[in-house]
């Protein structure tokens, strides 16, 4: 097939490019999204380029490429907009395109949309202005030094009088494209900076909100796909006979599926039960008899591959950094320390399970999905179907949290699956039960870390990371040697100035699919980086806080570390980390006397230019672990929309507890033994701890938030735990091993 | 296939399906309503939380028979012009993140405001407890009724 292979981390690479080369003056080809707050277009919209429309109302579109999930990006782009075109917030609304040449790299994700949005979208809402100042200054007969603008009209200066932005806008569509129209200063901004709240947010307490799963179609038939349970399973036979007897049953029609080396996804074989309502859907599938062959993977279990990852961490591995000699520092230290790390699968599990809305003819594929992985989806539409991309339109819906998992985009292609089958408008759900078992689950992973200690000091640092890699699974051309630079990236970026380092990679590609996980890799290795970190200053004698600025203190310039070929470099500045954490520390208490079974523990992290650091107060009493308190401070640049800033750093802590207490996704016999919630817990609101987040000034630029609140916090908790009893937790989740209240 | 009517959001309904369906999936499926959502379908995470008869129920598991003659009131009915005091805190305090589990954790809110005007932070969070949110919204959901509480007691006095 001739898919691009897009993935993550390419595909921000390939937008930091795009955004800079966008264009004006194209013909807005997109039609309008599925999501709930997107306004039929007018119907005398002027195009002022492909990103941006007006209608003679003065109603603004901007066409936006990244996809809202509750991170608030949609709000974004209309303050962003706001601010860069002096237009009033509520005159503005924003659609999502159906992807295609023109709107290429449709793709969320990566902690990147705020400087996509921010970057990407200035200069060319600047040249929009610029157009709309200088066809004001045609019509007056002014210069255009003399037409300024505000809240969505531009004034002219000679002698007050104004003309609204849609009035102007079919002339200013005609002009040439200014190239040097000036960017807003920082400092005349109005709405940046400032607190707004989510501008959807009244259809979301109304209920008006609509999400994958509410869209409706006319004709639409409901389905739920019965899947092989064992990865590599297929129908031998099926009875649909009893599902007669539900009301509303209509059909059942068997489903090929792919290999799960299949790129873009793996699609499980399976039946699809269709029926004229969700119910009725469900209750056939439970009613539904196969024979399964459920081929090799059916003793695919836990213990066996946790074992693989334990040998895979005691070899020597692929080394990808290291500084002076890890082996003589050990034996010239007073301590050695070693110890082995391991943490289970996770499933993202969001509130809102997978579904698609599809149909799917000859001649065209249509869908409405939660979905923010549409140029992947498109991809694997067009090798499904044959279609081609002008055949094939996606509307993009409104997403009940995703955090990562539908970056996969395996449901959609069920579904499309399915309508192609049937011939009818379908949309398929997923239930709970299958949205967990069949989820795109984060690696899990063991890892053998070393370290020393000679004059009170840290001299050794070892790490090797045995895991199972997405890459290797299902696109191993990307590899570098045996690298996979999204497994060792996280770990690569390690901060601290300890002299004799040793970090090593060994990946295997586990028979399950997976995904990006609130960025994956970065969880694990900060996870074990910083837990390891708190063992080796313990050894030392150190303070959590003093030992890691001193660890820092080096910090003349940024270190940078390269990604593959291409790929660019993440810079590391121990400046900005060390003031982190000061701020942290200033703030968190961290020499207040303690009571017996209370706890203190801190981590922090670099995670795509923001750096982050926590302190987690919990108590551990008679075995049971309470969590008190999290405080964190946050370096992610220029801040555009504070509350927001805020809301996803909570959100992050609470996903990141969720995982770091609860979190595990356990095979036996090729299944997975997680159903529901009551086996794969979440955090709930009372065993939530107070939050508090501290935002420092900062001169950077834009970085995001979304990932990075979810990782150093599970470090941070095992850390407190041992503070408060003095046990280790090295193998997650917690409750393996301790009660939770 | 039996006929069921019942009371829906101040309106008379009926509805005929088998009398087992879930109301949750009478609601988005035949009638429309799509505002309560799926999260479980077993009573855990509360998303689909209606009141039946004034009282918070779980419509994944409340079968459409066990509503006939009763008064069901789901999140499109919370108010008329989504101007309830929850959903007036829930907007000032930018509660929902990707927003699937608000209607949820608003219903279940608005019962216990029902019950218990002035609630403390403690019996907020007791009864805010059995209904999930993958997102992280608690710190502000604990907020919000608190907020909503006050200004309640506000208007009264
Ligand atoms: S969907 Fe009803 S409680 Fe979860
Ligand atoms: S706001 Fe997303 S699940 Fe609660």
């Amino acid at each position: 097939m001739n898919a691009r292979k897009l993935d993550r981390r390419s595909f921000l690479r390939l937008t930091s490019v795009a955004g800079s080369g966008l264009m004006l003056g194209f013909a807005v080809g997109c039609e309008r999204s599925g999501g709930s707050s997107a306004a039929p277009p007018a119907p005398a919209l002027t195009s002022l380029s492909s990103f941006v429309s007006i209608d003679a109302q003065g109603r603004i579109q901007i066409i936006h490429k990244k996809t809202e999930m509750g991170q608030g990006v949609r709000t974004l782009a209309m303050l962003v907009a706001a601010e860069e075109l002096d237009a009033q917030l509520d005159q503005i609304s924003v659609i999502n395109p159906s992807p295609s040449a023109e709107y290429s790299d449709m793709q969320t994700g990566g902690s990147y949309s705020a400087r996509y949005i921010y970057n990407a979208m200035r200069p060319h809402l600047a040249a929009i202005r610029r157009m709309l100042q200088q066809a004001a200054a045609q019509r007056w007969k002014v210069p255009v030094s003399e037409c300024s603008t505000e809240l969505g009209e531009v004034v002219n200066a000679r002698d007050g009088s104004r003309v609204g932005y849609g009035e102007l806008a079919e002339a200013a569509a005609k002009l040439d494209v200014p190239q040097d129209a000036p960017l807003k200063a920082v400092a005349d901004f109005r709405v940046l900076g400032r607190s707004h709240a989510h501008q959807h947010n009244r259809e979301m307490v109304t209920g008006a909100a609509k999400y994958g799963l509410d869209q409706r179609v006319d004709g639409m038939l409901y389905a739920c796909l019965v899947r092989a349970p064992v990865v590599g399973g297929t129908v031998r036979s099926y009875d649909d006979s009893d599902c007669a007897q539900v009301p509303g049953f209509v059909r059942s029609v068997q489903i090929s599926g792919t290999g799960i080396n299949t790129f873009p996804e793996y699609i499980r074989d399976g039946v699809a039960m269709i029926a004229s309502n969700s119910w009725a859907a469900m209750q056939a599938a439970e009613r539904l008899q196969v024979d399964w062959e459920l081929g090799v993977n059916q003793q695919f279990a836990s213990s066996g591959y946790m074992d693989q990852l334990r040998a895979m961490a005691e070899g020597e591995g692929l080394v990808f950094r290291q500084e002076g000699e890890l082996q003589l520092a050990l034996e010239d230290a007073d301590q050695v320390l070693e110890a082995r790390y391991s943490g289970p699968f996770m499933a993202h599990a969001p509130m809102e399970p997978m579904n698609c809305v599809a149909v799917c003819s000859q001649s065209r594929c249509e869908v409405w999905v939660p979905c923010h992985a549409q140029n992947r989806l498109l991809d694997g539409i067009k090798q499904l179907t044959g279609l081609d991309e002008q055949a094939i339109l996606i509307h993009t819906c409104l997403i009940g949290g995703s955090f990562g998992r539908r970056l996969q985009v395996d449901y959609a292609l069920e579904a499309v699956l399915v309508a192609k089958a049937i011939g009818k408008p379908v949309q398929l759900l997923w239930s709970r039960q299958e949205d967990m078992k069949f989820g795109c689950l984060r690696s899990p992973y063991v890892q053998k870390m070393r370290g020393a200690v000679k004059d009170g000091r840290i001299t050794a640092f070892g790490q090797q990371i045995a895991c199972s890699s997405v890459w290797q699974l299902r696109e191993p051309q990307m590899l570098v040697d045996g690298l996979d630079y999204t497994v060792i990236m996280p770990a690569k970026i390690l901060p601290y100035a300890v002299q004799n380092l040793r970090l090593s990679q060994a990946i295997t590609a586990l028979p399950v699919p997976q995904g990006w996980w609130r960025a994956s890799y970065p969880t694990i290795h900060h996870t074990v980086q910083e837990c390891w970190m708190d063992e080796l200053i313990h050894a030392a004698g150190g303070d959590p806080f003093e030992m890691r600025l001193d660890l820092l203190a080096d910090d003349a310039t940024p270190l940078d570390f390269a990604w593959q070929e291409g790929w660019g470099k993440d810079l590391i500045d121990r400046k900005r980390l060390s003031r982190v954490l000061r701020e942290l520390r200033g703030k968190c208490g961290w020499a207040r006397p303690k009571a017996a079974g209370e706890g203190r523990g801190l981590a922090c992290s670099i995670y795509s230019d923001t750096y982050i650091a926590q302190v987690v107060e919990l108590t551990v009493i008679d075995g049971q672990l309470q969590l008190q308190r999290v405080v964190c401070a946050v370096d992610c640049g220029q801040v555009l929309n504070p509350d927001n800033v805020l809301a996803q750093i909570e959100g992050g802590v609470i996903f990141g507890l969720s995982g770091a207490l609860y979190g595990q996704i356990s095979f036996a016999n090729g299944r997975v033994e997680q159903s529901n919630f009551n086996d794969y817990r979440l955090l709930t609101l009372k065993q939530t701890p107070s939050i508090e987040v501290h935002l420092l000034d900062s001169d950077a630029g834009v970085s995001g938030v979304g990932e990075p609140g979810a990782h150093p916090i599970m470090a941070a908790t095992c850390n407190a735990v041992f503070d408060a009893c003095g046990q280790r937790i090295r193998d997650l989740p917690i409750a393996s091993q301790l009660g939770v209240a | 296939m039996a006929s069921y009517s019942f009371e829906l959001n101040g309106k008379p309904q009926s509805l005929d399906c088998p009398g087992e369906m879930p109301l949750l999936w009478a609601l988005r499926d035949p009638l429309g309503l799509t505002g309560s959502k799926y999260g479980c379908g077993i009573g855990i995470c509360g998303l689909c939380t209606v009141h039946l008869d004034g009282t918070a129920m779980r419509s994944c598991v409340l079968p459409v028979s066990a509503c006939a003659g009763k008064s069901v009131r789901t999140i499109e009915g919370l108010s008329a012009d989504g101007t309830h005091p929850l959903q007036q805190a829930w907007q000032a305090l930018n509660v929902p993140q990707c927003g699937y589990c608000q209607p949820g954790q608003l219903m279940h809110a608005a019962s216990l405001l029902a019950e218990n005007p002035n609630p403390s932070a403690e019996q907020i969070a007791e009864h805010m407890d059995s209904v999930l949110c993958r997102c992280g919204t608690y710190p502000r959901i604990k907020q919000a009724v608190a907020l909503a509480a006050a200004r309640m007691q506000g208007e009264r006095s």
